[in-house]
């Protein structure tokens, strides 16, 4: 029954989501974007973690260079080719990805890959930070919204709402397409490597091939999420690329949970709710932030998502839900169980 | 290559063999763990490894796997040298193991865990009917995986959590994991080690029926000296790293140095 909730949640929060510019302010609409934006983000760095189980603190560094190519291009007069172009930023966010996974996987895992990843996105910002060409610290602003025709009339993205609107879809296309990745049968590779990765060499499998697969795929999705972000922004500095903005999925995900493929979406609104809620509260608004996000790592372990999955089971059985349950598929851990209960 | 063997229907004397070891050497700094190990089993024999703990008996499967790598010596399978090949090839190659304490994936469904090892093999024989993006698995997936589950005792718990199946229903769905890969050789890292009375009994039946009906190669580490003297055709005694004896299970009974090094403390013990 959880899954249809879901399902019915989803699709819910996605009407509601298109129609905001008709419901609420600019501003919301635009704190909105930047938060979905985010959770996909999010939502691609969970591939790599809650699925293969890699910790990559780097991730930051391919999200500002998806959105340096977007901006560099847009400024550079291709808006023509704006679909393109995200593709473009997710193809460029894919090759580095996988140059950096090549070395980085061959010989670390765990914290020293955290740490290698997050070296990498500091380099790469660096050279954001030094390199004229493109604003160094400065980074690009007036970055225009794009406007084009592909034969069925003339696209108009400049207005923030139209934006919005393009920017939904957009997002629920790459949420769906990691979906799909991550419930079919490479994502239960992955989810095999995650919980025993000696287990499923014995299998045949490929751990090394199918983690440099996850961390490449991850880095296209953080890389379009990145793209998409520059027009919405309308600037893009090296900062996108700091430990800061690395870290932003790791919470999202730590508080809506890593086990739930919503999980990062979910911590992610919930992170902006409060952000927005305290934003008045001068000087009490990361102390308060801080707090909750601990309270809820302390009490939920495995996020909101978590908790409300216990309490779906509890209600379907009536009563409170045993720590493990017997006779349970795996169905709500990560989504879809491999099959109907058969 | 000949080997010579106890059971001539599985393994007789012109049994070609599957596995070959050749002056394997492990060492772990200054520490030597195999010494030299030279062997051949033949194709359809159950063949037993067995030593005092500490011999070298799982470091030598974990060589002939490529879990680990050896600093000397050559590990050929079914005739090709795979001393440099990584575990997942020598698995896609038909090598099979059990591990000592049973590894599954706990998180997973039993059903799960076996799907999951079915559809690693069809990817890699290319013989998968599921398209690459299915989300849900194939119908021949799952009754392949009910089918074998069946085999195994399992089918009832098939959708219980195996975090919380008992030591010897873990075991069987290891077992299960390996079978499912359809492996040539079945290498079993102690298959007994931790299980009731009953629970062995019916571990050393499957394992009987596996070579019976399947065929199958099987390579063993085992304490349970009645478990080895049920199921093998040939025995290798290691000791201190080394092969101590090898042969039939008459000629390891008679042997004064098997018996005075391994096989007169067990007796000892039991």
């Amino acid at each position: 029954m959880s899954r249809y909730i879901t399902y019915c949640l989803v699709a819910l929060s996605g009407v509601l989501l298109l129609l905001l510019p008709l419901l609420v302010n600019p501003g919301l609409v635009h704190l909105a974007g930047v938060t979905l934006v985010m959770g996909v983000f999010a939502v691609a760095w969970n591939l790599l973690f809650g699925y293969a189980g890699l910790a990559s603190f780097g991730s930051g560094g391919l999200f500002s260079l998806g959105a340096y190519v977007m901006a560099i291009s847009l400024r550079a007069g291709y808006e023509q080719s704006f679909l393109l172009l995200i593709v473009l930023a997710m193809v460029t966010g894919g090759i580095v990805a996988f140059l950096v996974g090549a070395v980085a996987l061959r010989r670390s895992s765990g914290i020293y890959l955290a740490i290698l990843t997050l070296a990498m996105a500091e380099v790469l910002r660096q050279i954001l930070m030094r390199w004229h060409w493109i604003g160094a610290e400065d980074g690009l602003p007036n970055i225009v919204r794009p406007h084009f025709s592909y034969g069925l009339g003339l696209i108009d993205l400049s207005s923030g709402a139209r934006y919005h609107v393009f920017l939904c879809l957009a997002c629920g296309l790459l949420i769906a397409a990691i979906w799909w990745i991550a419930h079919g049968r490479f994502g239960r590779t992955l989810r095999a490597i995650r919980l025993d990765p000696e287990r499923a060499a014995f299998m045949g499998v490929n751990t090394y091939g199918y983690k440099l697969a996850a961390f490449t795929l991850s880095g296209v999705f953080v890389a379009g999420a990145g793209a998409l972000y520059a027009p919405l922004a309308q600037i893009v500095t090296p900062d996108l690329g700091n430990m800061l903005r690395s870290t932003q999925p790791i919470l999202f995900t730590l508080l809506g949970g890593a086990s739930s493929f919503w999980g990062p979406l979910i911590g992610g609104f919930l992170f902006s709710a409060i952000e927005y809620g305290t934003r008045t509260l001068v000087g009490l608004q990361e102390i308060i932030t801080g707090v909750i996000l601990l309270a809820v790592v302390l009490i939920f372990p495995t996020g909101i998502s978590g908790a409300f999955r216990k309490l779906f089971a509890s209600l379907e059985q009536g009563e409170p839900a045993p720590a493990r349950k017997v006779e349970v598929s795996d169905a709500g851990r990560l989504g879809k169980p491999l099959t109907q209960r058969v | 290559m000949p080997v010579a063997s106890a059971n001539p229907l599985r393994s007789g004397s012109d049994a070609m063999s599957i596995i070959k070891l050749t002056n394997l050497e492990k060492s772990y700094g200054a520490l030597k763990v195999l010494r030299g190990i030279d062997a051949e089993i033949g194709e359809g024999e159950t063949f037993a490894i067995i030593g005092p703990n500490g011999a070298g008996k799982t470091t030598l499967f974990k060589v002939m796997t490529g879990e680990v790598p050896s600093n000397g010596g050559r590990v050929e399978f079914d005739g090709k040298d795979v001393t440099h090949d990584p575990a997942y090839r020598r698995a896609r190659a038909g090598m099979g193991r059990t591990f000592q304490v049973a590894r599954v994936f706990l998180e997973l469904t039993v059903i799960e865990n076996v799907i999951i090892a079915i559809e690693a093999r069809r990817k890699n024989t290319g013989d998968s009917d599921d398209a690459w993006y299915a989300v849900v698995s194939s119908r021949s997936v799952v009754d392949e995986a009910r089918q074998l589950l069946a085999n195994l005792d399992l089918e009832l718990k098939r959708n219980t959590e195996a975090s919380i199946l008992s030591h010897g229903d873990k075991k069987r769905l290891e077992l299960a994991i390996t079978l499912a890969g359809r492996p040539r050789i079945l290498m079993l890292d102690e298959p007994t080690a931790g299980m009731s009375p009953s629970d062995r009994i019916g571990v050393v039946d499957l394992i009987r029926r596996l070579r019976d009906e399947s065929r199958l190669t099987i390579v063993m580490t085992e304490h349970d000296m009645s478990v080895i003297f049920g199921l093998a055709d040939r025995i290798m005694v290691m000791n201190q790293g080394a092969r101590l004896a090898i042969g039939s299970i008459d000629e390891i009974r008679s042997s004064q140095v098997v018996r005075d090094v391994y096989l007169g403390k067990e007796s000892q013990h039991d």
